[in-house]
């Protein structure tokens, strides 16, 4: 049942757009470039794999940030719109969805970067690349069909059960490296036995960890408030 | 055993592309992570602007 918020966009008045700082971006900002100078100049390098391997402290945040944060919000919001059919829900799940694809991306540029440098190839069709790039269609096809329908109550209703659908890959993707034989390594974090890494690798990893999930909240409340100021235009515009 | 000049000069020549093996120590592939850093650099600066762009848009139109 559609409710009536459901069928006018945003009539409630939107945040004032402040022009001044926004200090928990800057904070957040300020906290990543921060963890990337710890990371390159003075966390150890890798006797193996070298420098490269310092890529790890921006690719696997990204990934948790993206996959786990991004898409587990995507599919609660999108699974709570289908119940109240409110639409600062499906907003989120919007916003949400746009930041996860950048985090995302990040995972898959990247990627191929580092297995250049220590597989020797830059891409192999393993189980747990092909189903991030999957996953990656998969939002970006979401935020494509919310361009594609006018109806403002049918594009949010079609997100809603395509965001919760797509995130269903996300369990999958996780334990893609226990069902398949591929060449991503395994658990090297969150293992039973304590984590394949030095303590100061380990620290500067929970640090990179921490800034790129303050970041991911700072860029999703940027986007939420440009959808809100949007949606306001639209009303008035529409009205 | 090192090369000699002139030998090491040859082989530059020969092959520009030429491995040169490290006595110790990891491989060198700051290269590689520099590129990684900026990718991820280009990525948040990149989507910033669109931010940025898209906030003052709607603030001409408001």
């Amino acid at each position: 049942m559609a409710s009536a918020s459901a069928t006018a966009p945003a009539t409630s008045a939107p945040q004032p757009a402040g022009r001044g700082i926004d200090w928990f971006l800057t904070l957040a900002l300020a906290l990543v470039i921060g963890v990337s100078v710890r990371a390159i100049w003075y966390t150890p390098v890798d006797a193996m794999l070298g420098a490269a391997q310092k890529i790890f402290y921006m690719h696997v945040p990204s990934a948790i940030v993206g996959m786990y944060i991004a898409c587990g919000l995507l599919a609660v919001c999108s699974l709570m719109y289908l119940w109240i059919r409110d639409e600062r829900i499906d907003r989120l799940a919007e916003s949400s969805a746009e930041v996860g694809l950048v985090f995302m991306g990040i995972v898959l540029v990247t990627g191929p970067v580092w297995a250049r440098t220590s597989w020797g190839t830059w891409w192999v069709w393993e189980p747990r690349i092909t189903f991030t790039l999957f996953l990656w269609l998969l939002v970006l096809g979401y935020l494509v069909l919310r361009g594609a329908v006018e109806s403002i109550e049918a594009r949010a209703r079609l997100s809603a059960i395509m965001g919760s659908l797509a995130a269903l890959l996300v369990p999958f993707i996780h334990l893609t490296v226990k069902l398949f034989r591929g060449m991503h390594p395994g658990p090297v974090v969150l293992k039973p036995e304590k984590p394949s890494m030095s303590g100061e690798m380990l620290s500067t990893f929970s640090m990179a960890s921490v800034a790129f999930i303050l970041l991911f909240f700072a860029l999703l409340r940027l986007r939420y408030r440009w959808a809100t100021l949007r949606d306001a235009r639209v009303a008035q515009e529409l009205a | 055993m090192r090369p000699m000049p002139g030998t090491w000069a040859l082989a530059a020549l020969q092959d520009t592309v030429a491995y040169v093996p490290k006595t110790s120590g990891p491989p060198d592939s700051s290269g590689y992570m520099w590129a990684g850093y900026a990718i991820t650099a280009i990525a948040i600066g990149g989507y910033l602007v669109l931010m940025w762009r898209r906030m003052a848009r709607e603030r001409r139109a408001r």
